[in-house]
């Protein structure tokens, strides 16, 4: 164990004892007690050494540490026994930066007499602003989060090119059990002032260096004035410049949101030009970049929603590519490959031996899950979808002997879920977070969101607007499985019918497409429908180039 | 002969002292019987003659070998060529003086139905632009207003004159802005959403208005002050044409049916994406003018040269085609324009049409524009090589009978800039 | 491709993927190339035109020219018949530029758009398909002072911006005079300058300040006890530019405010400029030759607003005939596809010889960029930068079918796609479809994002 853990421990070990006593002159009994610090778990499957344990095991937690672990471990007196039997231990994710206060103040640019010369405030240059002054004086609900399976995050300002330090922190909900490390870090943002210096990513690029050569100079100026101070006066600085300190002399990481692909190549820059150290965060697409990101050797940190942000497959289906042209099937094809290419970079970034991490970042990780299972299922192993959530993120945060994985010693960060984490149906049921336990309810069996009162099937006359006036129709939709079968006449009294098989049902909206032909002449039709209740829809028809068209519906019949 | 010959002299040594006089002032276009001598005469409709060109008044007046001119004035064309003026199928010459200063700006009433507009109210006479344009073989121009859905309508002008109506080649045209499903440039933050809806907002106004404008034309005898609806009743009833810049391939389709629908007799203007639909352009025998060649992909997508090659496509597929600046500066850039479109597929005789013949008509004045014919009007230069080719020289330029001197500022600035007097200022 | 696509796996598409990542890679590897160029009507520019002639480049550079060079394994290009001249080089670009204005304050001499490349504008490969292999890329013309350019190599593939930077091509810097940064500071933001006069004292007080900054520097690093100064990144690049070690590249239209910075920088010692744009220079061609600064300049642009309302196309043919080194430049992603046109416009409007015209977009913008010992010309030792044409290169009908960088073929008329896109967005099924690009100069160019980028060069 190394000085620094043993401090970090230290700094922990000072928060859960003022818990437990609170030997001074005033008693407040709106509070009491809780029974214990100390629960026994028994009966689990734990995840260790990058794999789940085949055979169940018991784990004692003492003070927010886990104290024990093995199958042979019996309940030590005084701890409180959790009803966990055969359920899923896992390390809870580590989050490396999120957002967590919801909207940060707007400065207000009219006083601005120089757009030149803007306030350091206006500028978004506040890298004085600590993160961790901020959450003693300000609730801060870190809940949601910890819904998702998060235990530890960075916690991070948003506003301007440097907003402020960072604070590493257990996601309790009490503000004196989240503490567990003093580490702190900066950020930087690609983000320009807002029609003030600097508003451009070159005004940003260049405020940076500037600021971070005075930072070096100021620092150089004051270990001169600690050796020798006759002759030399004290040195000054801004308040920005003076918090940059930290970061020059290796103290601190920069973590650097770049989301544009060009941006990682201006963080590396700056990183090689200055030498901090530093983090990629939120690179929303490494397609085509990913040597030289490893050449880099900066860890990577994909955003949560990341694979989520672009719909899935807009892919032409099968039957409809006979009646496209041949650039329109490639570009198409064009953009589905870059679309798969970003559902599979984190594994590629693997691959590579980069080392990748999660950040919840606005979203509060509720897309974790879902994004995690599209990557599973596009080819990355499960214990690399875990390491990126656990050991990996706490390496990057340099807690890697407190956090990241269930052993001895270790902060108890933990998830449990009812099944193991990447099958379908599996549910979070608790979150130990230090001495805090938060338990949580199975979701619904099978529904799908939203889809509960909607039942799409039946007969259903609609009206579709046109330029060259109103066309009715009729539509009949069928279950078949889960999903549906959609037959859409396109004139009331015609038989001119189209079939689509094996549409889905997205809450209260349906879309499907097909294509008609007209002599030579032929173009894709693209329906979206929402059901709004029973009986009632409305939606949209596109004609291919011809244009939009909003369709209104009623239900005819039930089904036959 | 040997007159002619002295004339000519007498001609060039008294054009010079009013350069030298002046340094500022264009020379005055003279007037009277020309007969260009020996001259190939690229006629763009009878191919190609060895012969002389005779100008009376302000017409052709004969075309042939060994003709006498009687007293005509007699320029030697040996070796040189003789073409048609061009003519720039749509451009704002005359209505934009200087970009930035917006009250030189002349093209772009306020307001989306502004069909009453008319461009040869604003041409200004006394512009700039209209030497520098003509010197470069431009003799004609479509000038026409911007902006709105309908901006009013464009003017066939000559580039000599002292009234508007002077310029005037015999056709105006109103116009349309189809409504478009495209991003208006690389700087458009719209998304696909919005965009849509703005289209079909502009849609509805579009049928909304064409509904009242057909109502109108169709009352036997309207009452009130309605100058909006009145301007296009003709083009309502099909009697005169319409001007629609559409340039997207969906939107060019929908125009298509659009035009048909209300039995428009219609030109279409732009069309950057024609070579997608040429098949459907030729079919409805819709004539196209388009341009500049000189221009960008309309996607990131497309292949560079796809303005360069969008031309010749159409015409290929036997679309009437016409080649525009679009320019308000550098109108002058026409047969550059024109020539890309040549080298890269359409050729050089289908591009000497396109901004000859094609244009006149497309307009309908192929009757007096646009070739070099027997009784059309005297509007032709003489040049001593291929037109398109940038060291060719224009020796000779005449616009309906007046033979114009080979002037502008530019050229009067380089005359006097070329060897600066006095020199370098030497201080002491 | 498309059969197979169709059936595409998972599994399969992962696959198409790898070669995909493999393929970029050896592009990345390959930035020096081998390539023999057989019986070109060769245009060396320095060293008269060469019948029949061969080129060889080997890593990149020009090894040899001569008749009948024999090469096995080598890339061979069979340019009978055709024009081999050096790569065109574009002495003002705004293409694959992220931003190109900091208009916030009169003097920002510390930015720099080298830090906002973007090598993904498919503009840069259509400059490429019009034979450029070399663009300035240049900050805007909001302030009197603007930032630090760039010298790139169109090596169109290289997805690292890193890459695209002409490495020790000398640093240069943008200035501007007249309507822009008037405009921008004085009119929009009501702070000076707002006149030609106001403009005149932004260079003095910027210089003398960058003066006071050198002395203070100078006097700490010889005191041992003294505080080192507060660090201005602004202050080391005009320190750096009194130095010398700066190309001055000053957009400028009007004769006096030629002539006025002309002066300015007499009085600080300040030598190497070149004067962009600049339509009036016809007017002052003597003054700017004793001066020793160049010009680069448009074909033919002028009437986008007052101060080039008294312009002429005869500029370049002018200049040159006063014995001014001279460019012609496009400042447009539309003109930078023909440049060669565009020199030929001087033998439309003036009488330059063939070597004078291709001169200015050839070793002209590489003198004025400092790079002539680089590019510029075909000879033995230069970088294997080539265009070769169908047709004159003056010729209208010119036709571009190879353009080479560094001896590795970025542009082939026969072979490239047409869609050359490397950064492609998966939202955008098809790509958007702009309307307008007529415009484009006006809101990309020299006033891009200042809110007053129409027809403001």
């Amino acid at each position: 164990m190394t000085i620094k853990h043993l401090k970090s421990v230290l700094f922990v070990l000072t928060f859960v004892t003022a818990c437990i006593y609170e030997g001074n002159s005033q008693v407040d009994y709106d509070k009491y007690p809780k029974a214990s610090n100390s629960y026994f778990i028994k009966d689990v499957y734990a995840y260790t050494n990058g794999e789940m344990s085949t055979s169940m095991t018991n784990i004692v937690i003492k003070d927010g540490f886990i104290s024990e672990i093995g199958p042979r471990v019996k309940q030590p007196k005084g701890a409180i026994p959790l009803e966990l039997d055969s359920m899923y231990v896992y390390p809870a994710f580590i989050d490396v930066l999120s957002h967590p206060l919801k909207s940060e103040e707007k400065k207000d640019r009219d006083d601005v007499k120089f757009p030149g010369l803007p306030s350091d405030l206006i500028a978004g240059i506040t890298p004085d602003q600590s993160m961790t002054v901020k959450l003693k004086s300000e609730k801060v609900s870190l809940g949601k989060m910890r819904e998702n399976g998060f235990g530890i995050s960075q916690l991070a300002f948003d506003h301007g090119m440097l907003p402020g330090s960072t604070s590493i922190v257990l996601l309790a909900d009490a503000t004196d059990a989240r503490g567990l490390t003093e580490t702190t870090n900066q950020v930087l943002q690609f983000k320009g002032a807002g029609g003030v210096y600097p508003n451009t990513i070159i005004g940003v690029m260049a405020k940076f260096r500037d600021l971070y050569r005075n930072a070096e100079a100021y620092d150089s100026n004051q270990k001169a004035y600690s050796q020798s101070a006759t002759g030399v006066s004290l040195p000054t600085s801004s308040q920005a410049i003076a918090a940059l300190v930290p970061l020059t002399q290796g103290k601190e990481t920069l973590y650097i949101r770049t989301k544009k692909k060009l941006n990682n190549y201006r963080a590396i820059q700056l990183k090689e030009e200055l030498g901090f150290n530093a983090v990629l965060i939120d690179p929303v697409d490494i397609t085509g970049i990913e040597q030289d990101l490893k050449d880099s050797r900066l860890p990577i940190v994909f955003s949560t929603t990341m694979a989520k942000e672009v719909k899935s497959p807009e892919r032409v289906k099968d039957s409809t590519y006979s009646q496209l042209d041949l650039e329109t099937l490639e570009l198409k094809e064009k953009a589905f490959d870059a679309y798969m290419s970003r559902v599979n970079q984190v594994n590629r970034a693997i691959d590579l031996e980069i080392p990748v991490a999660f950040a919840s970042l606005e979203k509060s990780g509720s897309d974790i899950k879902e994004s995690m299972a599209l990557m599973v299922e596009n080819g990355m192993l499960e214990s690399d979808a875990i390491n990126a959530l656990t050991m990996s993120p706490a390496k990057i945060l340099g807690i890697e002997k407190l956090a990241g994985s269930i052993a001895k010693q270790k902060v108890a960060s933990l998830m449990i879920t009812d099944k193991p984490y990447f099958e379908e149906k599996s549910n979070i049921r608790t979150m130990i977070v230090g001495t805090e336990v938060h338990e949580y309810e199975a979701k619904a069996k099978d529904k799908k969101e939203g889809s509960s009162d909607i039942d799409p099937v039946g007969k259903w006359s609609f009206t579709l607007e046109t330029p060259g006036g109103d066309d009715t129709g009729k539509i009949i939709i069928e279950p078949a499985g889960d999903q549906y079968t959609v037959t859409i006449y396109q004139d009331s009294d015609s038989d001119d019918q189209k079939v689509i098989n094996d549409v889905d049902l997205e809450g209260s909206n349906m879309e499907f497409g097909f294509s008609v032909t007209e002599g030579s002449m032929s173009v894709n039709v693209e329906v979206t429908l929402e059901f709004l209740g029973e009986n009632e829809l409305e939606g949209n028809v596109k004609y291919g180039d011809f244009g939009t068209f909003p369709l209104m519906g009623d239900k005819t019949s039930a089904p036959e | 002969m040997k007159m002619s010959t002295s004339r000519i002299i007498l001609t060039t040594i008294f054009a010079l002292s009013i350069l030298a006089i002046s340094a500022q002032q264009i020379s005055k276009p003279t007037y009277g019987p020309v007969l260009l001598k020996g001259a190939t005469i690229y006629t763009v409709t009878e191919g190609i003659i060895e012969g002389d060109v005779l100008i009376e008044e302000n017409l052709i007046t004969q075309v042939g070998q060994d003709l006498d001119g009687g007293d005509a004035l007699v320029i030697d064309c040996n070796g040189k060529r003789i073409y048609p003026g061009f003519m720039d199928s749509g451009c704002k010459i005359g209505l934009a003086e200087i970009g930035a200063v917006s009250l030189t700006q002349d093209f772009n009433e306020l307001g989306s139905f502004t069909p009453h507009m008319k461009a040869l109210t604003a041409v200004n006479p006394s512009s700039v632009h209209i030497p520098i344009t003509r010197v470069n073989g431009v003799l004609t121009a479509f000038t026409i207003p911007a902006g709105g859905l309908f901006p009013g309508q464009g003017a066939l002008i000559n580039m000599h004159g002292y009234t508007p109506e002077s310029m005037s080649a015999g056709f105006e045209g109103h116009l349309l802005n189809w409504p478009s499903s495209g991003r208006r440039h690389r700087w458009d933050r719209r998304t696909d959403e919005e965009i849509n809806k703005d289209k079909e907002k502009a849609l509805k106004k579009l049928n909304e208005f064409w509904q009242s404008v057909f109502a109108y034309a169709n009352i036997s005898s309207p009452e009130g002050y309605k100058p909006q609806l009145e301007t296009l009743k003709d083009v309502a009833k099909g009697k005169a044409k319409l001007l629609v810049e559409v340039n997207k391939k969906g939107d060019i389709l929908d125009a298509i049916t659009w035009v048909n629908e209300n039995e428009v007799d219609a030109i279409f203007t732009g069309v950057a994406e024609g070579w997608r639909v040429a098949d459907s352009l030729a079919k409805y025998e819709i004539p196209v003018i388009t341009g500049p060649i000189l221009d960008n992909p309309s996607r990131d997508s497309d292949r560079y040269d796809t303005p360069y090659t969008n031309a010749g496509k159409m015409a290929k597929a036997g679309v009437l085609v016409a080649i525009r600046t679009n320019e308000s500066d550098n109108v002058r850039n026409l047969p550059f324009n024109a020539a890309f479109a040549a080298n890269y597929g359409m050729g050089v005789e289908t591009a000497v049409e396109a901004i000859t013949i094609n244009p006149a008509k497309i307009f309908g004045v192929d009757d007096q524009l646009g070739s070099i014919e027997e009784g059309k009007q005297a509007n032709l230069f003489v040049c001593d090589g291929d037109p398109f080719e940038m060291k060719t020289r224009i020796t000779h330029v005449f616009i309906n009978g007046y033979n114009i001197p080979i002037e502008s500022r530019q050229t009067l600035l380089y005359d006097e800039f070329l060897e600066r007097d006095p020199g370098l200022n030497i201080k002491d | 491709m498309i059969q197979t696509t169709q059936h595409k796996t998972w599994i399969g598409l992962m696959a198409t993927l790898l070669i995909i990542l493999t393929m970029t890679h050896n592009i990345q590897g390959q930035e020096m190339g081998d390539v023999l160029i057989k019986n070109g009507t060769v245009i060396t520019i320095e060293d008269g035109v060469k019948e029949n002639t061969d080129v060889l480049i080997r890593d990149g550079k020009i090894e040899q020219i001569g008749e009948g060079i024999s090469i096995r394994d080598i890339k061979t290009i069979d340019a009978d018949g055709k024009y081999v001249m050096p790569g065109i080089i574009d002495a003002h670009s705004h293409l694959g530029l992220d931003a190109v204005n900091e208009a916030t304050n009169p003097v920002t001499a510390e930015v720099w758009v080298g830090d906002a490349l973007n090598p993904y504008d498919v503009g840069l490969y259509r400059a490429l398909a019009g034979g450029v292999t070399t663009a300035h890329a240049m900050h805007g013309s909001a302030n009197a002072i603007g930032g630090q350019c760039e010298t790139i190599k169109h090596r169109w593939g290289e997805m690292n911006p890193e890459r695209w930077r002409m490495k020790d091509a000398p640093r240069t810097i943008k200035f501007a005079l007249g309507e822009n940064p008037m405009r921008v500071h004085g009119e929009r933001n009501n702070v000076a300058p707002r006149t030609r006069m106001g403009m005149e004292q932004e260079f003095r007080r910027s210089f003398a300040a960058a003066k006071e900054y050198k002395k203070e520097k100078l006097i700490a690093s010889s005191n041992k006890n003294s505080q080192r100064p507060e660090y201005s990144l602004r202050l080391e690049t005009l320190a750096d530019i009194l130095d010398g070690n700066v190309i001055i590249h000053c957009h400028s239209y009007r004769a006096d405010e030629i002539l006025m910075l002309m002066k300015v920088l007499e009085d600080y010692g300040v030598e190497d400029i070149c004067f962009q744009h600049v339509n009036e220079g016809f007017k002052v061609a003597p003054e700017l030759a004793e001066f020793g600064a160049t010009a680069s300049v448009f074909s033919d642009w002028w009437a986008y607003k007052f101060e080039v309302y008294y312009s002429t196309a005869y500029n370049a043919t002018i200049l040159t005939r006063n014995g001014v080194i001279t460019s012609i430049n496009s400042d447009s992603r539309e003109l930078i596809r023909h440049l060669y046109h565009e020199a030929a416009k001087t033998q439309r409007y003036g009488d330059l010889t063939d070597n004078e015209a291709l001169r200015l977009i050839t070793i002209n913008p590489a003198i004025q960029l400092g790079i002539e010992d680089r590019v510029g010309s075909i000879k033995i030792g230069k970088d294997g930068d080539i265009a070769i044409f169908e047709n004159h290169p003056l010729s209208v009908y010119a036709t571009p079918v190879y353009t080479i960088v560094d001896g590795v073929v970025r542009f082939n008329i026969n072979e490239d796609p047409n869609d050359v896109r490397v950064d492609i967005d998966p939202k955008e099924k098809v790509p958007a479809f702009y309307e307008s690009h007529i415009h484009d100069h006006e809101l990309e160019g020299c006033m891009q994002g200042t809110e007053l980028s129409t027809h403001s060069h």
